[in-house]
């Protein structure tokens, strides 16, 4: 009986050859069991068909996660957004660190000038032992408590010596004539600095 | 929304998620409840599905349809599912209900409620060969079984099932 069933399976399941099948409705002629076998399985197979048609699932939206590749697209792109801007900020920042470093050499040089130009002028009238004139200069490399050398000149001709620190200051003499006086104040750093690049 | 199967997909084409989801989410629903018996468990398996499709679809080599490929993903996420649940409670509510069905011999069983006692691999079978229309070499590349494995537990679910409707 299992053997029939089993072909009558195979028969509404459309998998029976054409060969086979004479055989089967011969079996199922001569045997009433087959035939209510062969009536419910096919009752069974329109039920389940039934059965999974008659469902019509709601379905929610599909939520899909952000899926990996978007996040790494998206990742990416942060990245670029990110390593563009930084490569920016550090172009941008050398460009500030080298102009400021032309600018600090600069402003060095430019103090070691002033530097060099008083002290030889105050050594040439120390040198020519012209008290008068040598004392018109006063000389203090005294470290004050800010850490700036102080290297004061006076210098009564009108050539005057600038620099970024320097402060001109006008005093009276007694024949009526007037002098400047330059002061030009060199910090310890840069002071240190100019020496140490031999001066 | 409602999801009808009256939307004609075109193989060999590249198809967006949604456009898969609109025509084959009806179909896995089904599928999965077919294995599952539980609605709910149902509908999160379809987006579970479509999930796992995003991500591995660059792994769909186009060897079978992309309806082929959603059950075989439906499939391996049910079996999964299945196996998480704890069974031995399983079994034993399996008997519970066994002996509650022999005892209420009076009570009129429907097809549906005798599609629940089947297994999970019976109602599988049954959903791909009555509703899909699955050949059994189609059925045993979803299932990964040999042909004949699949028509005769075909036919022992059609046996199971007659013998349980029968009962009534």
């Amino acid at each position: 009986m299992e053997d029939i069933e089993l072909k009558i399976s195979s028969f509404i399941d459309g998998e029976m050859h054409p060969d086979d099948q004479a055989e089967l409705f011969k079996a199922l002629s001569l045997n009433e069991s087959a035939r209510n076998a062969f009536n419910d399985l096919l009752k069974i197979k329109n039920g389940v068909r039934e059965h999974y048609s008659s469902m019509k699932p709601e379905m929610p939206e599909l939520k899909l996660p952000q899926s990996e590749s978007v996040n790494k697209e998206g990742f990416y792109r942060k990245m670029f957004y990110f390593s563009a801007a930084a490569a920016l900020v550090v172009l941008f920042g050398s460009a500030f660190l080298i102009s400021n470093l032309t600018n600090a050499q600069k402003e060095i040089n430019s103090l070691k000038q002033n530097y060099m130009n008083i002290s030889n002028e105050f050594k040439m009238f120390k040198k020519n032992n012209d008290l008068q004139k040598s004392l018109l200069f006063t000389e203090n490399k005294t470290a004050t408590e800010k850490g700036i050398v102080k290297f004061a000149a006076i210098n009564k001709t009108e050539k005057i010596k600038t620099g970024k620190n320097a402060q001109d200051k006008y005093r009276d003499l007694q024949d009526g004539s007037r002098e400047k006086v330059i002061t030009v104040e060199i910090t310890k750093k840069d002071f240190l600095t100019s020496q140490m690049i031999g001066n | 929304m409602i999801i009808t199967k009256n939307i004609h997909i075109v193989e060999n084409e590249k198809w967006s998620l949604s456009d898969l989801f609109e025509a084959y989410s009806g179909d896995i629903f089904r599928y999965s409840r077919s294995i599952l018996k539980n609605e709910d468990d149902a509908k999160d398996i379809v987006q579970d599905v479509f999930v796992k499709y995003a991500e591995k679809e660059d792994s769909f080599n186009g060897k079978c349809s992309h309806k082929t490929w959603l059950l075989i993903i439906t499939r391996n996420l049910c079996f999964n599912r299945l196996k998480k649940y704890d069974r031995k409670n399983e079994r034993i509510e399996n008997e519970r209900l066994e002996k509650l069905y022999e005892i209420d011999y009076d009570s009129l069983i429907s097809l549906s409620e005798a599609l629940k006692k089947l297994t999970a691999e019976h109602n599988e079978l049954l959903y791909l060969k009555e509703y899909e229309n699955y050949s059994y070499k189609e059925i045993s590349e979803i299932t990964g079984q040999s042909v004949e494995n699949v028509k005769i537990k075909l036919f022992r679910a059609r046996q199971r099932l007659r013998q349980i409707l029968k009962k009534d």
